[in-house]
């Protein structure tokens, strides 16, 4: 019966945390200024998701490792000394990015500048990390992102043409603007398949004990919740397409974005979109900081975990600590946090390959994965996404700076 | 055994099973005429970032001495406290 109750459990909480400041701000930028015609980058970026995170719950359930763990008892510190680099700077600039997003949803709510509201909601993410377990934190805030169905209703009540949805989930090239549609098909896998999130569900599957015989649970959390999650995405895509589009507005800001919901919710469009996007940058935040404790910790093999009296793992809790005020420190300089994001899910491109290429070992290596190896299917998924990650990893940057 | 593939960059537990690190470096001693021996292990940021690049270790070793935590570091492992490898390295330290 617990099994159950977990199963919906995490499949709920998947959903209520799929949305946070990259997958909005990507998938609202792609709808307002190429309508559906991105869907299948959304879909492709979820499918990509959800067999990572299905395997990455695979190797923790099985070996009672992390990925980060693993990957250093198995390639050891030569090889993951850069892609580790590279995941931490993108972590703190993503953690400061949604701090800000977080800032500016309670300016949406309440009009006073999100610069003030840095500092208070450091302080809130600093108590919420010190004092609760991974259930609480995962469950917690995973059922309170459930305010982001507000995007999947708006966009079935605009109506759109099913036969036009269809459509667009198989890829197309634009009319013109090809390098903007580029940048943005890339950015949108680069804000999905976020690195923090395969160590955060790995590790929460070490913490949450999964045994060997539940590993179906793991797929069906994998598969479902990111799938329904992927869905929370598309109605941003939809909505904006159907509301912003048409009208010309870019979404160079967050107040632009909330247009979105007012067709389907009016007076109340504003409110839920800052809800949404409050909860869900919070919600990052928390696992992004929880998450660069977890990878300090298991690189230098400290006692970890969330569950755990944080004396009794004093390095863990310093090291998202430190985690926390260094991003805070930057977003108090003052930057956007929709540039800082679009920066964070470019640099999550480049790093992608590093991220992808020890899963087809690991995901092969019996002393890891025991009989639970991967398949011709999922050794080729890894494979075709190793060369299109190193594809997209080398255009990336010139498209930030040519579509960007 | 071999000692990069089951025992370098190991978790390694206390005599109670509490974590304490990993196997950060290895140190062989050199015998005249006779196969090199494990003399210790050696746990710690400094040593880790040492096999990264010397450079980096000294920096990481100028951090240690800088939070005062210079004397309790590296953890030094004689070849006769290791207890067991196995997926994990245990010692012989509380």
């Amino acid at each position: 019966m617990s099994v159950i109750v977990d199963l919906i459990l995490g499949i709920v909480t998947s959903i209520g945390g799929f949305v946070e400041v990259g997958s909005i701000s990507t998938s609202a930028q792609a709808g307002a200024e190429f309508g559906f015609q991105l869907l299948w980058a959304v879909a492709a970026a979820g499918v990509m998701l959800a067999m990572l995170v299905e395997m990455s719950g695979r190797l923790a359930g099985v070996s009672k490792r992390s990925l980060i763990a693993a990957v250093r008892e198995r390639f050891g510190i030569h090889f993951q000394v850069v892609p580790l680099a590279a995941e931490l700077i993108v972590d703190v600039l993503l953690l400061s990015a949604e701090v800000g997003g977080a800032a500016i949803a309670v300016r949406l709510l309440t009009g006073i500048g999100f610069q003030w509201w840095i500092l208070p909601l450091g302080l809130v993410i600093c108590v919420v990390l010190w004092t609760c377990g991974f259930g609480l934190i995962e469950y917690g805030i995973g059922l309170l992102g459930l305010v982001t169905l507000c995007f999947v209703y708006s966009a079935w009540k605009l109506g759109p043409d099913a036969h036009d949805l269809a459509k667009s989930l198989a890829p197309s090239l634009p009319s013109d603007h090809y390098l903007r549609y580029a940048f943005l098909a890339v950015s949108i896998t680069g804000a999905t398949v976020s690195p923090y999130l395969l160590n955060f569900y790995s590790s929460g599957t070490v913490e949450e004990k999964l045994a060997e015989k539940d590993l179906w649970v793991n797929t069906v959390t994998a598969y479902f919740g990111t799938g329904f999650g992927t869905i929370v995405s598309m109605g941003i895509l939809v909505s904006s397409a159907m509301v912003l589009g048409p009208r010309h507005i870019q979404v160079d800001s967050y107040d632009q974005a909330a247009l979105m919901l007012v067709p389907a919710f009016g007076r109340w469009a504003v409110t839920l979109f800052a809800l949404s996007l409050g909860i869900g940058c919070f919600g990052a935040a928390v696992e992004l900081a929880l998450n660069s404790g977890y990878a300090a910790a298991q690189v230098f093999g400290w006692p970890w975990g969330a569950n755990r009296p944080r004396q009794s793992a004093p390095q863990f809790a310093r090291a998202f600590t430190a985690v926390l005020i260094l991003a805070l420190a930057v977003a108090l300089t003052g930057f956007d946090p929709l540039r800082v994001t679009m920066i964070c899910v470019a640099l999550t491109v480049v790093v992608m390959p590093a991220l992808v290429l020890p899963f087809l070992v690991l995901m092969n290596d019996d002393k890891y994965v025991k009989s639970h190896k991967s398949g011709p299917l999922g050794n080729g998924f890894l494979a075709v996404l190793t060369v299109a990650g190193a594809l997209m990893a080398l255009v990336v940057v010139p498209l930030e700076i040519l579509g960007g | 055994m071999d000692l990069v593939r089951d025992v370098l960059d190991k978790q390694v537990l206390n005599r109670h099973g509490r974590e304490m690190g990993r196997v950060d470096s290895i140190v062989l001693e050199l015998r005249p005429g006779a196969p090199p021996r494990v003399n210790r292990i050696e746990i710690g940021p400094a040593v880790l970032a040492a096999r990264i690049h010397p450079a980096l270790g000294r920096w990481v070793r100028g951090i240690e001495y800088a939070l005062g935590v210079a004397d309790q570091r590296p953890v030094k492992v004689p070849f006769g406290g290791i207890l067991d490898v196995s997926d994990r390295v245990k010692v012989d330290l509380p």
